[in-house]
């Protein structure tokens, strides 16, 4: 009974649970439909605008830079600050109260308001954030490349204030700080652009246009540069380096104007000459002038001496091209090729170093007719100075040489004589060439520890780089070597250069060498046979002269000629 | 008697997976994401209507969606942010969809989750999502920002790079305050406190984190609920830390499978859905203990976990449940996605009871 009663119940509780679960969703999904039709008619009203609420003031973007924050924040202390001063009223001051005038409050409240909806858009302060955070960049990057150029790494601050330039491309200091970093890679057409966009950005700005006036002058725009300085002299009317810069590129545009005169002179003849003129700095002057004068050098100084080989006409062409060279150094007189050559043509060393010492004094007398004033002439010598300080040691090379022969000569004169004058030399030359027959190992050796002795192959093929062009002063050098240290000082083989050179240096002053003996250790050089396979048909001519003229004099078995020949490969 | 019931209001099968489905706000529409089997992404919007749902918008797009928000939009615009398997997040303007709003490749690999903050009126401050991707990283977003994180959690040198399964944002009571708690699959669960910089706890479950979700967003932190591997899931009292315990927590088994989500009713803090590798739904309610912090034997305040009760269990699907949506608007209305290719509209009614 109890047991039937209690799953009824249970039964009943459950169908009512069911019934009530039902009519609950029943209720629920009316409810829904309601709610389906009312959220519809908010959301229109969402979407035509009408449900504001939209919050206006929303704080700046995470983690940008700190300062933006600052700022931020100042902006919205100060909206409010203004307010209480003029309009807080204790709640208590009655008698205030009183004198309050509503309307006008609630005027500037509204003034207010306007305010903020016109000027406080999130956008533009956005923005204004931006740039000032792309601003602190430029100066972070500008910082860098301070850096980077004190340590000279000059590539990476250059890296650094483009960097900055794109950052901020209103700051006239970056552009002119690259410049400055430009400058000192010697990019001066760069710098100049540099600084011009620099002056343009900030017109005020002396470094830039002092940075300009540098590059411009480095370029050979003086006049330009002249103005720039002056430009400089109108914004800071004591700035030094402005001044002397102004008075130096007067001088120089000075020199210029009457400069043609030599120029055009030197032009006719070979436009190369031309940048010694130009360098009015110390550092841009050395690299101009040293690289084409070289390539004249080598061009014409190669031809002479090989002129056995080579065929008649080009032997008419480089006598010619000789005698011009002859007359442009003659003129100007004052390159180190100038001094090579007269070593090739005048047999006598010495008169060389009269010239040399003469020239610079010529060149000098040459302006001073041009140009009265001191100053000018310190410009022009100087330069012609420092040119020749170069060929300065060539010419001791030369001396040395020429005393080193003296010295074998047993002291008949003192060696630092020869250098002095022409007189001399020549009587050294007279020596040697009656020493010649009598030169022997002992003697030579006893030279050579006055000489630089060509004790190794390397020693001796740097001189022989230098004393190639010069057959003469080649030959005093070869002869001093002891022909049993040829196979030790070539090494492992001959150059066939060298040997030609020498063979034709033999040729000059066939009697003054135990050509023998020098033609015998030639061979004994290791490959030599190697080498004498490509001698050139002309070349073998000049060995087999070489020979005859050995054979002639009767001193060697022809026996002994013939194995010599046969090692030439005659 | 008084059980909340569950029910299936509509079922609508569609040919493509499902990965997120989220109610719009203040409509009775919903976005559903997903991939179609040829790698392109899926993006409808549906509308609940007369017991039916219809479908507004359809569109196909080049990389497959994973998941999606409002919550940093504003209640005007709208405005669908979502995470795609190739790492990029983009927010899509539903009026037209044909390009986003905004797009940045945000992370190398699949952006697995996404949660927003500061929008629809819920919480403090600037509007701001945060992304949770399979390189490990965590980034932190502001729509106003083109193309990079205004903030990026991510492995020290060295480490391992751990595959981010969930993110959630929390604590943004005021314009300043504002927390980031990531999941990771080997079970560390992280809270980076994104006023300071820096992180403020970390702790791990032992089981990969699932899903991570504030009781509320916009208040001081209150309850964590995170949901893992083995059937489990914790729910952390984030009031008092404690300085080497840190938060005192309750965990519980259920579903029998991989506790997939949990998501608490927005009417109702306290009462939260979790779903399952199984198909199904559980219904929670949580209670506070009589006081929520004590006094360690050193005098340091310690949090006290209250208790979970489970008031309603239902199956919906063989399959797992891979999304879970209340409808902010609509008491007791919500729409679930699973992996048998379903969108379910559900009911749950006695809400208001309990």
């Amino acid at each position: 009974m109890s047991k039937v009663s209690k799953h009824e119940e249970k039964m009943i509780n459950l169908q009512t649970q069911m019934r009530q679960n039902q009519s609950e969703l029943q209720n629920y999904l009316a409810d829904l439909d309601n709610w389906e039709s009312d959220i519809k008619k908010k959301e229109e009203k969402l979407k035509s605008g009408d449900a504001g609420g939209k919050g206006s003031n929303l704080p700046p973007v995470r983690n940008t830079i700190h300062k933006k924050k600052l700022k931020k924040k100042k902006k919205e202390k100060e909206v409010p600050s203004d307010k209480p001063r003029t309009g807080k009223i204790s709640g208590f001051d009655f008698r205030a109260w009183d004198q309050f005038d509503v309307e006008k409050a609630l005027e500037e409240v509204d003034k207010d308001e306007g305010k903020k909806e016109t000027s406080s858009s999130e956008y533009e302060t956005d923005e204004e954030w931006e740039l000032e955070r792309k601003k602190h960049l430029a100066g972070q990057e500008k910082d860098k490349g301070n850096d980077f150029l004190k340590r000279g790494d000059i590539d990476k601050a250059v890296e650094a204030y483009s960097k900055g330039m794109d950052f901020d491309p209103t700051n006239a200091i970056l552009p002119a700080n690259r410049a400055m970093a430009l400058l000192k890679q010697q990019k001066f057409a760069a710098a100049e652009l540099d600084c011009t966009t620099s002056i343009s950005l900030d017109p005020m700005y002396v470094k830039a246009y002092l940075r300009r006036a540098t590059a411009r002058s480095s370029l050979g725009k003086l006049d330009e540069a002249v103005a720039d300085f002056n430009r400089v002299l109108d914004l800071e009317p004591s700035n030094k380096q402005a001044k002397t810069e102004i008075e130096r590129l007067q001088k120089e545009l000075k020199r210029e104007d009457e400069a043609p005169v030599t120029t055009t002179l030197t032009e006719d003849e070979c436009g190369r000459v031309k940048p010694i003129y130009k360098p009015p700095e110390e550092r841009s002057k050395k690299p101009l002038f040293r690289v084409p004068i070289e390539e004249i050098g080598i061009e014409t100084a190669a031809r002479p001496a090989p002129s056995a080989d080579q065929s008649e006409l080009a032997k008419k062409i480089s006598a010619k091209e000789k005698e011009d060279f002859e007359k442009l150094f003659v003129s100007s007189a004052s390159s180190p090729a100038g001094t090579k050559i007269e070593e090739l043509t005048t047999t006598k060393p010495a008169l060389v170093n009269e010239r040399r010492d003469m020239a610079p004094e010529d060149r000098a007398s040459d302006t001073k007719k041009e140009i009265p004033g001191h100053d000018k002439i310190k410009q022009v010598t100087t330069p012609v100075k420092a040119q020749a300080s170069q060929p300065e040691s060539r010419l001791e090379e030369q001396s040395r040489s020429t005393s080193r022969d003296t010295k074998h000569k047993s002291g008949s004169e003192s060696s630092s004589a020869t250098v002095s004058g022409p007189k001399v030399s020549a009587a050294s030359s007279l020596a040697v060439s009656s020493s010649s027959e009598r030169t022997s190992s002992a003697d030579t050796e006893g030279a050579e520890d006055k000489l630089s002795p060509p004790q190794t192959s390397f020693q001796f093929q740097a001189d022989f780089k230098q004393l190639k062009r010069k057959p003469e002063s080649f030959f005093q050098y070869f002869q001093a070597i002891p022909p049993d240290n040829y196979p030790k000082l070539f090494g492992q083989s001959i150059d066939a250069d060298i040997l030609t050179t020498i063979l034709k240096t033999l040729a000059l002053h066939p009697e003054k060498v135990d050509l023998y003996s020098v033609l015998h250790s030639l061979t004994l050089v290791k490959r030599f046979s190697m080498t004498a396979m490509f001698l050139s048909r002309k070349e073998k001519q000049v060995v087999s002269d070489l020979i005859d003229s050995i054979s002639k004099t009767g001193q060697r078995p022809d026996s002994e000629l013939n194995s010599l020949r046969k090692a030439y490969d005659l | 008697m008084d059980k909340p019931q569950i029910i299936l209001h509509i079922q609508k099968p569609v040919n493509y997976t499902v990965f997120d489905a989220k109610w719009i706000p203040c409509s009775a529409k919903f976005v559903a994401l997903g991939n179609y089997a040829r790698g392109t992404g899926a993006l409808q919007i549906y509308e609940v209507s007369q017991g039916d749902v219809k479908i507004v918008k359809d569109v196909e797009k080049s990389k497959a969606f994973k998941c999606g928000t409002f919550a940093a939009s504003s209640l005007q615009n709208r405005h669908l942010a979502t995470g795609d398997f190739s790492g990029k997040l983009q927010i899509w303007n539903l009026e037209s969809l044909e390009l986003p709003v905004y797009s940045a490749q945000g992370h190398k690999e699949i952006i697995n989750c996404i949660d927003g903050v500061g929008g629809l009126g819920i919480g403090e401050g600037a509007p701001e999502l945060v992304t949770g991707s399979r390189d490990g990283t965590v980034k932190v977003w502001d729509p106003r920002q083109k193309n990079d994180p205004v903030a990026t959690m991510e492995p020290g040198e060295g480490e391992t790079k751990r595959d981010c399964w969930t993110v959630a944002f929390g604590d943004s009571f005021s314009a300043e305050d504002r927390c980031v708690a990531a999941g990771y699959d080997n079970g560390d669960i992280k809270l980076f406190d994104l006023r300071n910089m820096a992180l403020k706890w970390e702790t791990n479950v032992k089981n990969g984190v699932c899903c991570l979700e504030f009781d509320r967003k916009d208040i001081a932190m209150n309850k964590l609920a995170a949901a893992t591997l083995e059937a489990k899931f914790h729910v952390f009292d984030m009031r008092t830390q404690h300085p080497t315990k840190g938060f005192a927590n309750v965990s519980e088994k259920a579903h029998k499978s991989t506790v997939w989500l949990t998501r608490h009713l927005p009417q109702n803090r306290d009462v939260f859905m979790t779903c399952g590798g199984n198909g199904s739904l559980n219904l929670w309610k949580y209670s506070y203990p009589s006081a929520r912090s004590k006094k360690d034997p050193e005098g340091v305040e310690m949090g006290v976990a209250g208790t979970v009760d489970l008031l309603q269990n239902v199956v919906m699907s063989t399959q797992p449940v891979s999304s879970f949506d209340w409808s902010p608007d609509k008491m007791g209305l919500s729409v679930c996605t699973s992996f048998d290719q379903t969108i379910r509209v559900l009911i749950s009614t006695k809400l208001n009871t309990l």
